[in-house]
């Protein structure tokens, strides 16, 4: 990355970050636009641009809570970071979620190569506080046992006042198709598809409540961005297919046995991203991701806690609106309002979401 | 979403796809000799390509490129295809891949290129909406341009 071409960029702080933002779309163009001009001879040493960004539009730098670059809750099909196509890059984020009951706080990153495939990391730590109190005192009217019951007479793994539940998530992400930028004069989007390995770590709590700790989850991304879109401005549409069988997103586990006795299989749900520059260092947009709503009745590995199980499966579809600004091009500070509705049998879990990333 | 409602959830996602280009459609098709005024006209556009120029042969990572270029004919070259391309009275009928095949441009230099440009339109304030329309026009052609 240069930084000379950033500091070039503070003369007219607003206009000319926009170019930082910009997507260097285009125009090698008419330059050489003449053989007799240009001497075909110099040829830059590729190695001191390995690590230029060349990307050009925003988004290489805002990511998905999974760890993929994307929009807070949904992947999108763009590789992040900003690496053209003999570069190599990476991405580090952090994004806290401060729900009604609950906090949600993530971190990772991710590699990027030659804008054709990113590994991605994440882990999640999702702060249950006091609410997880309330969940136990829950939990024993469900057992049948006496409300004076202390938490520390539950099995360790029902013991949540305070307790977080966490997950690591290892993604891949693979461009086959397009690439949003450039392709301008047409309307296929870039299309690629992604992998997740999820583990949660609280794996007695979720073999508790009849699920498994483990699951994967394939998803493919179309995405569509208009340099020229909305009134002139980038515009940005993605359509993602999500093939999982994970409960809230794998923070209450995966899978489980539904009420008929048969396991949850995968369910395909649909993910939805759009966003609009109001001017290149500043997006705003909305998310929607379906949820595949399991039911979840197996007893798990505490008799009687079937019911409770099922009620803390319970999980709503999750939204966003969001606003991102990008300071430079490799920075991006995204807040947003989430709302996650109903989690671990408490409703209207909305709140404040709040990201950085930095690309390098 | 319960497996029956899988179909409808699709239809839902490619109805929304169709409806966000549809109704994106008649905002691309905006009349470009607009866009040619807000340029400035020819001489707009060519005070915006000298500083693109200027722009360029100060950057490191591609002034390399243009060591040996005729500048002042690059210069009236460029002015007309940007005239032609937002709609202005001008001719440019280059072939673009055969101009660039030998010149081992990549991905990065063509970005780094078009952020000169954009830095150069900025400085001329040139409005949002016609920056990104030849910006839209002038992506497409990173296919016949790089060849590395």
């Amino acid at each position: 990355m240069e930084h000379k071409y950033i500091s070039a960029l503070t003369p007219r702080r607003h206009r000319s970050l926009t170019l930082a933002l910009l997507m260097s779309v285009a125009t090698f163009l008419p330059v050489c636009a003449y053989a007799q001009v240009i001497a075909p001879e110099p040829k830059p040493d590729l190695r001191a641009h390995m690590f230029d960004m060349g990307g050009l539009i925003t988004t290489g730098a805002v990511t998905a809570i999974g760890g993929a670059a994307g929009g807070g809750i949904v992947p999108w099909a763009l590789i992040g970071g900003y690496t053209t196509q003999d570069q190599v890059g990476a991405t580090a984020f952090y994004t806290h979620v401060f729900l009604r009951n609950y906090q949600l706080s993530t971190y990772g990153g991710l590699f990027a190569l030659s804008n054709r495939v990113e590994v991605s990391f994440a882990h999640q730590d999702f702060a249950l506080g006091g609410t997880g109190g309330t969940l136990d005192g829950k939990i024993i009217g469900a057992l049948g046992l006496p409300a004076t019951t202390p938490d520390s007479a539950l099995p360790h793994a029902l013991q949540l006042n305070n307790a977080n539940l966490n997950q690591d998530i290892i993604g891949i992400k693979v461009r086959l198709y397009g690439n949003a930028v450039y392709d301008q004069d047409t309307l296929i989007p870039e299309i690629s598809v992604g992998y997740e390995y999820h583990r949660n770590e609280n794996t007695s709590f979720v073999r508790a409540i009849g699920t498994r700790p483990t699951g994967n989850e394939y998803y493919l991304a179309a995405t569509k961005v208009w340099l020229h879109g909305l009134f002139g401005h980038y515009t940005m549409v993605t359509g993602t297919l999500d093939v999982t069988n994970a409960i809230q997103n794998g923070l209450l586990g995966f899978g489980g046995v539904g009420p008929n006795g048969a396991k949850n299989g995968y369910h395909v749900e649909p993910e939805f991203a759009v966003g609009y520059w109001i001017n290149p260092n500043l997006v705003i947009g909305g998310e929607y991701r379906f949820m595949p709503h399991y039911q979840v009745v197996a007893p798990g590995n505490v008799p009687g806690f079937g019911p409770l199980g099922n009620a803390l499966s319970k999980e709503s579809d999750w939204k966003d609106v969001y606003i991102a600004y990008f300071p430079v091009k490799n920075l991006s500070v995204t807040l947003a309002y989430a709302d996650l509705g109903t989690i671990a049998s408490e409703k209207n879990q909305n709140g404040v979401y709040l990201s950085g990333t930095a690309s390098f | 979403m319960k497996i029956r409602n899988i179909n409808l959830s699709l239809n839902a996602a490619i109805g929304m796809l169709c409806l966000g280009v549809t109704s994106l459609t008649p905002v691309l098709a905006r009349a470009d000799a607009t866009y040619y005024n807000e340029f400035g006209g020819r001489a707009g556009i060519h005070a915006v390509v000298t500083d693109m120029l200027t722009n360029v042969l100060a950057d490191d990572r591609i002034k390399s490129y243009f060591t040996n270029a005729n500048i002042p004919v690059l210069n009236a070259s460029l002015t007309n295809q940007v005239c032609m391309l937002e709609g202005g009275p001008c001719k440019f009928d280059e072939n673009m891949k055969k101009i660039h095949e030998s010149l081992g441009i990549t991905q990065a230099a063509f970005n780094a290129l078009a952020e000169d440009l954009q830095k150069s339109m900025n400085q001329h304030n040139i409005p949002l909406a016609a920056q990104n329309d030849l910006l839209s026009k002038l992506a497409p052609m990173e296919p016949a341009i790089v060849t590395k």
